[in-house]
Parts: structure tokens; sequence; C-alpha cells
């Protein structure tokens, strides 16, 4: 088949998303298909411009191309899978969750607009009449899933994927740290484990590893550990290469990821695939689809005691946390998660 | 409605009623500087747009900005915006812009004699009502009469809800305080009142010509409560017709409603009317005060048998025929104040209101899509009509029917994208 993976890059920020859709092509490549990534700009602000992105996606019409049709346009991210063909298939990573669950929260950034509730009215219209439009949905998680059923009421198909590299994932003796690979952004609760770190009864030490989105930000969490008096406890790694990320999960105590209401999380799976335990929490998503508490890592309250808790457990007990490590990669293999059958549900 | 919602009352006032403060909680906010975040705390924002500009203009400018339900207690707002451009933001070139927006080069010529002084607002108010200019940031629109319903329901496509202007009425302990306050005065004179904001359009000159010109005039005194637009004019009017022995301006009355027990009959002219309902009429009903209403708008649609008419190109010859109708036939027209009063307590009940109200939220919010793709257009339109400048044509249309799917709004947009090319908006 040809195939167009439509979807959408904001300049120079790479991400999750962005690995999913090559991991994506070179899997239908794999199968035997040809296959282009069609990726539009996307800027949010002010909101109105989010508009824009809307129409420009929806003009675009990906069924020919040089007089020859494209068979089938996977649809990744908001707005790009609005694009126009007859035999669309989405694959959805996530909404515009500003629109959605995010709109709750004081820091929504559409809420410092006055027509931040009429663009957020916009775009869910248009997610109820254009998501259908498809020959079928599947998302990236069940909570990807749960959202576009509870505020879309659109069923849909859970698709799992394996993490970049899969294959290279391994574990070795664990040192003294837990590891938490994210971009920084409030949203992944990194002050939290600032203040659960205050809490903890041990020394427990943190490897932090990843850039923020809007630079104040880190210097922002760097000096609050620097006023909580965690110098000493805490390592901020910035951007490490892929060798680096490795060593780091493998030689890990265990990964500490206490995200807000995550789509998917690859350092879940990631973490599973080095045989280290995750602390989650249990208002983190996509993680809890994979987590099991006390059995391949800790799902504890989303607060900074019921952190530090599961912090200090997992820090003293080393051979329960290494136990839990090894269950985890076994149950991730049970899962059976792979592209073989991503490509097989989203090409028949 | 604090029963059934929570509710935030918001101002841009410096001070406010001590009740309101002590029942609900008051926030204040700057036109100019709103706090979206917190405005956008609410599910929706209700606006209240009359005529006055002290209390009105700072509202219907966040009303533009960020879209809500807008309650229209007028349907003439010519005098809102004329003091809102000219006088509070010194904007001429504004004033003439929506005024040729609305009405093409008549509103612009309008307007342009306005400012050199030719005309006043009254002049031009019901033809030049800016009616849709207060509700360009409109969800959907509250108007408490059907006059006001028909008006709005043709300009616009959104939704309309007609509900009665609520009144909250006194207990019937009270009103029957106010019965035995009534009786302890020995008639004649019969008591006329007339009060309210009494600005041109309140017809003092006619009330009073009539009264002058009326031979049994003496049996009654007609008292002026609350302000008076022009104190010294009214004044020299009274003079004139020779009434100073017959006639009253109180001014602010400190405890109208024991003024009004004492009443015997109420004039509540309008001509023009700004065409909405009478918060003054629902003040008379309660206590149940035979009222004489000049046969216009709201006013024209209340039952006979609650009111007296006065037709406005009668209404000297009128007020006397109500006058001497009172004299003839005392009982009559006290059971039309008791009519009122049941039209009163059945009709402007609050809690009702306050139910329509709250109903009519969620259909109001299902047009967010709407005003979302209509500034699209705009933004459309514009970058159209740069470089291939269609819009005067049939293609926006055509642009209108990809859009509109996009918010959900398939059928307005199209239909409003019509109405503009049928030049409505400039008629």
């Amino acid at each position: 088949m040809r195939l167009l993976i439509a979807t959408v890059q904001v300049p120079f920020m790479p991400g999750g998303a962005e690995m999913q859709a090559e991991g994506l092509k070179q899997a239908l490549r794999a199968a035997g298909h040809e296959v282009e990534i069609v990726a539009m700009p996307f800027k949010w602000y002010p909101p109105e411009t989010i508009l824009d992105h809307m129409l420009a996606c929806r003009l675009i019409d990906l069924t020919n191309f040089s007089g020859v049709d494209i068979d089938r346009v996977i649809g990744l991210k908001f707005p790009a899978y609005y694009v126009r063909h007859p035999n669309k298939v989405l694959w959805i990573i996530h909404q515009h969750r500003q629109a959605y669950d995010l709109w709750e929260r004081p820091d929504c950034d559409l809420k410092f607009y006055p027509n931040g509730a009429e663009v957020c009215g916009a775009i869910r219209a248009a997610d109820r009449e254009l998501i259908p439009d498809s020959k079928a949905v599947f998302t990236e998680s069940l909570t990807v899933a749960a959202r576009l059923k509870k505020y879309c009421e659109i069923d849909s198909v859970p698709l799992y994927h394996p993490p970049q590299n899969a294959e290279r994932f391994y574990r070795s003796d664990p040192s003294d740290y837990l590891f938490f690979p994210s971009r920084l952004n409030p949203l992944k609760r990194h002050k939290l484990v600032l203040e659960a770190l205050t809490k903890t009864t041990h020394p427990v030490c943190v490897h932090f590893a990843g850039t923020a989105e809007y630079p104040p930000y880190e210097d922002e969490l760097k000096r609050l550990a620097q006023q909580l008096g965690l110098a000493r406890r805490v390592s901020w790694l910035g951007w490490i290469s892929e060798e680096k990320k490795l060593a780091e999960y493998a030689r890990a105590a265990c990964v500490v990821y206490p995200v807000l209401d995550e789509d998917y999380g690859y350092v879940t799976l990631e973490a599973m695939l080095s045989g280290k335990p995750v602390i989650t929490c249990t208002d983190s998503g996509g993680p809890n689809e994979f987590v099991l508490h006390r059995q391949t890592g800790l799902v504890v309250e989303g607060s900074a005691d019921a952190l530090a808790e599961a912090m200090d457990t997992l820090w003293e007990n080393r051979e329960a946390a290494a136990r839990m490590g090894l269950d985890g990669r076994e149950h991730y293999d049970g899962l059976k998660i792979s592209w073989h059958t991503v490509v097989r549900s989203l090409v028949a | 409605m604090r029963k059934q919602a929570d509710v935030v009352v918001w101002t841009d006032q410096e001070m406010w009623e001590t009740d309101l403060g002590a029942q609900n909680r008051v926030c204040r906010f700057d036109p100019q500087r709103p706090s979206w975040p917190n405005l956008h705390k609410a599910d929706v924002s209700i606006y209240n747009i009359g005529n006055n500009v002290d209390f009105h203009s700072g509202i219907w400018e966040l009303s533009r900005q960020m879209p809500g339900i807008v309650i229209l207690h007028d349907t003439c707002l010519q005098h809102l915006f004329a003091a809102h451009y000219l006088e509070k933001r010194k904007d001429r070139e504004g004033y003439i812009r929506q005024m040729m927006r609305h009405y093409g080069d008549a509103g612009r010529h309008t307007a342009m004699a306005l400012i050199d002084g030719a005309g006043s607002t009254d002049a031009l108010a019901i033809a030049f009502p800016l009616t849709a200019l207060a509700i360009e940031g409109a969800l959907g629109v509250v108007v408490h009469t059907l006059p006001a319903l028909r008006t709005v329901s043709q300009m616009s496509n959104r939704p309309v809800l007609y509900a009665p202007l609520p009144y909250q009425p006194a207990s019937e302990q009270t009103r029957q305080q106010w019965a035995e306050f009534s009786q302890q005065r020995r008639r004649p004179p019969y008591k006329i009142v007339v009060f309210g904001y009494l600005g041109p359009n309140r017809r003092l000159e006619p009330i009073l010509r009539a009264l002058s010109e009326w031979p049994g005039r003496a049996q009654f005194r007609l008292s002026i409560y609350g302000t008076v637009w022009d104190p010294a004019h009214v004044r020299k009017m009274i003079h004139s017709f020779d009434l100073d022995s017959l006639v009253e301006i109180h001014g602010h009355a400190e405890d109208l409603d024991r003024a009004l027990a004492d009443a015997d009959l109420a004039l509540n002219l309008r001509y023009p009317t700004m065409g909405e309902a009478s918060f003054t009429q629902l003040h008379l009903w309660d206590h149940a005060i035979p009222t004489m209403v000049t046969k216009i708008g709201w006013y024209a649609t209340l039952p006979d048998d609650a009111v007296l008419f006065v037709r406005p190109e009668a209404e000297v010859e009128d007020v006397q025929a109500g006058l001497q109708s009172f004299l003839d036939n005392a009982q009559n027209l006290s059971r039309m104040g008791e009519r009122g009063r049941q039209i009163l307590d059945a009709d402007h009940n609050p809690e009702q209101y306050a139910a329509s109200l709250i109903a009519f939220v969620p259909q109001a919010l299902r047009q967010y899509p709407r005003t979302a793709a209509l500034s699209l257009t705009d933004r459309i339109a514009a970058e159209l009509n740069r470089w291939a400048p269609v819009y005067a044509g049939n293609e926006p249309d055509h642009f209108a029917k990809l859009i509109a799917p996009l918010a959900g709004v398939r059928e307005t947009v199209e239909s409003d994208v019509e109405k503009a090319l049928a030049g409505d908006n400039c008629k």
C-alpha cells in the first residue's frame, strides 16, 4: 500500500510523538508498504491560531499526488487527523487536551484568553464531527480512548506500540539513584518529586533527565531544589544520548514517574524493558495501564507524602525492588506489544 | 439562581448594595484588563445590558471579548452606544464606524450629524437602535417582552429566550400593612404618582398639560419621585401650567413603598419606548395601583383589564379620560390594580425566571463553536480579499460550507453568510 502518516510537529521540539511517527513509518516500510510522514507545523497561541490550523488541515486533500492514489492515510495528532482522505484511519496520540481534561486546570493556557472557551467549544465540536469520518479509530492507550469516549462519545480501540529501540534496553545491578527521564514541564510533576524528597527518611537520590519546553521552568526547578536543600541528592542530566539513557535505566534502583494523566508514557515501558520497578500515581493515566501495584512497581496517591513513602520503600528494599523489576519485564513480554500488531491493525 | 447554581456577581462599579454583597460573592472586574482565568471558572457569563452608560458600558465591552448570555434590558440601545463612544471613550470614529456598519451611509450621516450637534440620541434611538451591536458577543439573548423576542429573533440566529422580567413581590403581611396605611388618609384629594428615572420619554409635559387643562384637577395631587433629567425645566413647566399647588417634585424617596402605599393612581408613560419591560410597572402592580401606560411596545401587550391605555397620538386627551374614569368608577380602576398584581404574581416570579435562565445555558453554550467559526470566516474573508477578492460574490458560501463542520454550525454559518451577502447587516 502507499500510505501517508499525517501528524503535526512543533518546530525544534521533537518528542515522543515524533518518535512514534518515525517508528510507525519504519514498521510500515518493514512490512513492505510505501510510506511518508506529512508533518504540519503547529502553534497553539493565541487561541484563534488553533482554528486556523484546524482549517488548514481540513483543506488539505491527501487523496492523490502526481496522478497516483494514496491508498490510506493514518492520522496521529490534532489537528492533522482532520485531513481529507476517503480511506483514513486514526491512531490518536492525543487530542488537544487543553480543550478537554486540562481545561479544568487553573494553568490551562486557553483560560488566559477571552476567546478560550469558544475555541475550546470549536475544538470539541470539530472532534465530534470529524473524527468519525474515519474508517477506524484507534488510540495509543486506554487512557486516550477513555478521554475520547468521555468527552466526545466516540468509541476507539487502544493499540499499544513498543518504545523506540525496545530491543536495546538492558538491566544492570542497581546503583543508589532513582531515575526520572522526561521533558521538564508542570504536567510531569517534577516539583512533586522534589517535595517528596524532603520527606523521605532515607537519603534517596534522583537523576532527572530531559530539557524544558520553556527554559525558565528548568531554572525554576533547579532553584527549588537548592531552596529545599536537595542539591546533593538530585542530578539534572539535561538532554542525554540514547546510550546514556539506556545506561541510566539499567543502573537505576527504580524509575519514578508520577506524571499527571499521561497519554501513554514510554518511560513506564522502557523501565519494564530495563527490568526496573516503576513508582507512579493513581492519577498518572497511561502508566497505570502497565504498572501492577506491588508486583511491577508501586501505584500511590499523587501526594508528596505518598510518593516519599514509596521511594523509601523501594530504596530500602532493594531485593523486593529487583524482583518487581524482573516481574515488570515478564509482564511487558506477556503483553505482546509489537509494531507488527500495530501495522496489521492500521492497514487492515 | 443561587438555589440552582454557583453564582458569582461581577461588577466594574466601585460600590454595590450591601445586601448584594451579603448574599453573594461579588468580584470586581476592570473592563480594560479583566482576569480571564477567573472569568473562565464559570461555565458561562451572563451580561446585563441596558442604556445606562455608567452601569452597562463596561459589561458590554467585556461581553464583546468573552462571549456569554446577554440579557437585554432595552432593545433600543442608541443611548448606551452614543454615550459609550462619544462621552466615555471619546471615540468619534468608533461611533461613526459602528453606525455605518449597522446602517450604511444613513448611519454614518446620522452619526456625523449628531456629533456636529444636529439632533439628539432620543430622536434617533428608534430608527438606529444598535441592538445588533449590543448582542455581538452573545451566545444567546434573553429578553423580557414578546416584541423584543420578535425583534431579536429576526435579526440574529442566536437562541433567544423570552422570560418575563422578574420581580420579588412583597409578602402578604407587607401588602396588608400597605392597605391599612392607605385607608388612613381621607380622600379626595387623590394622589397620583410618577416615579423612576424620568427622562423626556416619560412624558411629563403632556401629563402636566392634561392636568392643567382638566376641570377636575383640584381633586388630585401629583407626586413625582425619582431622578428627573432636568428638574429646573420641569419646575418651570409646573409653574407655567399653574400647577404649583397640585404638583410636587420629591426627588429620591427614602421610603418609596410608603409613598406608593398612599397612591391612588399611577402614570407610567413612555414615548418612545426603548423596547423592554418596566420594573416600575411591576413595582406599581406589587402595590396594586391602577396605572395608565402608553400603548406601545411591551405596554401595548398588557391586558386591557390590567392597565388604562394612553395612545401616543392622544396623550393629553387619554390622560384626562383616565382621570375622569377614576372619578366615575374608582372601584373598576381598583380592580385593574388587583389584576395587575395577579399578573405580577403569576408571570414575574424570580424563581421561574432563574429556572428558565439556567435551562437556557446548555443551548447557549452550544453556540461557542459558532462564534469561533464566525471569527474564522472573518479572517479568511480578509485574507481572500487581499489576493482573490471574492467575498463580494458567492464564493464565501463555498468557504462557509468547508468551515462549518469544524464548528458544528453548518446551517447557521451559511445563513449568516447569506444574510451578509443580502446586505441585511447594512439595512
